[in-house]
């Protein structure tokens, strides 16, 4: 089976002559579930909308399940599902015609898209709520509708954007049962978070991004073991804090400024 | 929205509102030197002044973040900004009144169905008018009291009574002894406005206010829009379900996804509830004319101007959701002018049969080309013009 995802020397961003993403590289393989984390500014967003094909690469190379946008962009779009950070809902239609629609956008099966529908509606909760139009869900349940759209796909490459926003107790089990699930059945999840211990405990692994570069990648005890912070009491939230600063140390050595 | 209204005028817009009034003060000088015996003057009175009476807006420009900064605020809020608001609002309804009584005034005294009611003496039609801008000026205390109300239902029960109090007020006033007809509108008014003290109200209506300040911005947007860019905001969806099933003919299919996304965003959105307001209108206006050439004339200004509301469908834009799918954008500009064909179709058809109806017969050759015009104006003309718009803007 093609790798999921693969990054290779990525660079990019808004303007040509300051790239957000510079060399960026890492790949996720079917079934596995990758963590991205970094400051605010680091480049997570540039680097997902880069996956989606929104952002065109200034050099390096983008591949979903094998395949570049610019050779199949149907196939390569058919491969993604993306879950924004924002819900992002058509306000003129309801929670079951979203679901409908991501049926026909992706040409899925309707018997087996029906099936899981029920699923999903079980899963999150959200069988009261079929009928209702965005304007009247709450921020939680807009962002439970993306997930169930998302996760409705079942695509080999899922992206998103800080999942756990949000969402409520039950549902932030339901979401990693599902995203589990998800894994099971092969599919690959990027998953961008601030939320350090939910991806300490879930992502098989990390990779850390700084001001558009990789500073650590790896498994949670690698990266812990990469920042010095592999003691037995040590989260991934301290070895991020130390990775960060001895990162913004080096740049001050340097004569560079720190970000974030 | 004062800066836009020059574009307005700009436009041509005034052109045609100087062209319709040109017309309605023909038609209106027409009816003052030839009164039917039998025109309904009491009828086409009250509906005027009812409809002068109970339009009250309220700008109170709140917005979702006054709630954070101007709650503790309150008292200051309603004295310094709101109470001024409802003061203007009264008195520019008042005056509203008065000008669509003045203009009415000559009708009333003319038409021999109410000759014997209108008033004799200078002093009585002073008193009149008087009377007719107080129940104006009641109406929007009423519909502050209205918005007040913490309960929809309760909310809804109040403009209920406080329309029936204005439509039984203003037949009163107008066909009954003045000192009679005020008795009955003082009493009908303090009915209602009792009434309001009985169900629990806010002393400040915040979301109320805003929601209101939402959609008054929006309809002034999109309607300053039609001249000049200016700064729009997405119309909020209605449920509409007594046609939104409608989409769901569309196939499940790949090739049909944008179709059916189309769809339910023209049966619940802005665009549709101008287009189907405009053919009712015209559909009703149709049915009770009766005359070959105001139903005509009304054909083919509901097919023509409902067209053109048809092609704003084409204006609407997706956020980013849309554009990570699997779908060709090009699928996009195909399912709005099947949209629009279809919606457009359906309507010349059904409009045509309510108008051609009782003249087919006698101008058959007429009324048929109506329709082939129609038809391809609806079926042809406006789907290619509203993929070639969309085309240009991308």
């Amino acid at each position: 089976m093609a790798t999921a995802l693969t990054l290779d020397k990525l660079t990019g961003g808004y303007s040509a002559r300051k790239p957000v993403l510079h060399e960026v590289s890492f790949d996720i393989q079917p079934g596995e579930m990758m963590g991205l984390i970094g400051l605010n500014g680091a480049g997570k967003s540039t680097a997902i909308k880069h996956v989606l094909g929104l952002m065109l690469p200034q050099s390096g190379e983008v591949r979903v399940a094998g395949i570049r946008l610019a050779d199949d962009s149907e196939r390569y779009r058919s491969s993604c599902a993306y879950v924004p950070e924002q819900p992002s809902l058509f306000p003129n239609l309801t929670v079951a015609e979203h679901l409908r629609w991501t049926e026909s956008a992706y040409g899925l099966d309707a018997a087996e898209s029906a099936r899981r529908t029920e699923a999903l509606a079980e899963t999150f909760r959200m069988k009261h709520a079929m009928g209702a139009l965005p304007a009247t869900l709450s921020k939680g349940m807009r962002q439970k509708v993306m997930l169930m759209n998302a996760l409705l796909v079942a695509p080999p490459l899922l992206i998103i954007d800080e999942p756990f926003l949000g969402l409520d107790p039950l549902a932030t089990r339901a979401l990693v049962q599902a995203l589990n699930e998800a894994r099971a059945a092969g599919s690959a999840i990027l998953l961008s978070s601030h939320i350090l211990p939910a991806l300490e405990r879930n992502a098989d692994r990390i990779v850390v991004l700084h001001q558009g570069r990789i500073l650590a990648g790896g498994t949670p005890e690698e990266v812990k073991k990469t920042a010095g912070a592999s003691g037995a009491d040590c989260t991934l939230d301290d070895a991020f804090e130390r990775l960060i600063l001895s990162a913004d140390e080096a740049a001050s050595r340097e004569g560079g400024a720190p970000l974030g | 929205m004062f800066p836009y209204l020059r574009y307005v005028v700009q436009s041509g817009f005034g052109l045609l509102l100087a062209a319709i009034g040109i017309t309605l003060l023909a038609g209106y000088a027409g009816l003052l030197a030839d009164m039917p015996r039998t025109w309904p003057a009491d009828v086409v009175g009250v509906a005027l002044l009812f409809f002068a009476a109970i339009y009250t807006p309220l700008r109170s420009y709140l917005q979702p973040a006054d709630i954070v900064f101007l709650l503790p605020a309150e008292s200051r809020t309603l004295t310094g900004t709101l109470i001024p608001a409802l003061r203007r609002s009264a008195l520019f309804g008042a005056i509203r009144t008065l000008v669509v009584f003045a203009i009415f005034a000559p009708l009333y005294a003319k038409a021999p169905v109410t000759a014997d009611a209108a008033p004799a003496q200078p002093a009585a039609w002073g008193a009149l008018a008087v009377a007719l801008a107080l129940l104006a000026a009641w109406n929007t205390y009423a519909a502050w009291q209205e918005r007040r109300a913490v309960a929809s239902t309760a909310r809804l029960a109040l403009r209920f009574a406080r329309w029936t109090a204005a439509l039984l007020s203003a037949a009163a006033l107008l066909t009954k002894p003045l000192a009679i007809a005020a008795g009955f509108a003082l009493l009908a008014a303090a009915v209602v406005s009792l009434s309001a003290r009985l169900a629990p109200r806010h002393k400040l209506p915040w979301d109320r206010l805003i929601a209101e300040e939402a959609g008054a911005r929006q309809r002034w947007l999109a309607f300053l829009g039609w001249f000049v860019d200016v700064p729009t905001e997405a119309p909020a969806a209605a449920s509409r379900a007594w046609i939104a099933w409608i989409g769901d003919w569309v196939p499940r299919s790949r090739r049909f996804a944008w179709h059916f996304l189309y769809a339910k965003t023209f049966l619940r959105g802005e665009a549709f509830g101008a287009f189907w307001r405009w053919s009712a209108l015209m559909a009703i206006v149709s049915a009770f004319a009766r005359s070959n050439a105001v139903d005509m004339i009304t054909y083919v200004a509901a097919i023509a101007i409902g067209g053109l509301q048809l092609t704003e469908l084409g204006r609407i834009r997706f956020a980013e959701h849309a554009s990570v799918v699997p779908l060709s954008p090009d699928g996009r500009r195909t399912a709005v002018s099947a949209v629009i064909r279809a919606a457009g179709l359906a309507v010349s058809a059904l409009l045509w049969l309510i108008a051609a109806w009782p003249h087919v017969k006698a101008s058959p050759a007429l009324w048929l080309s109506a329709l082939a015009a129609a038809l391809l104006w609806t079926g042809w003309l406006l789907p290619r013009r509203a993929a070639a718009r969309d085309e240009e803007e991308e």
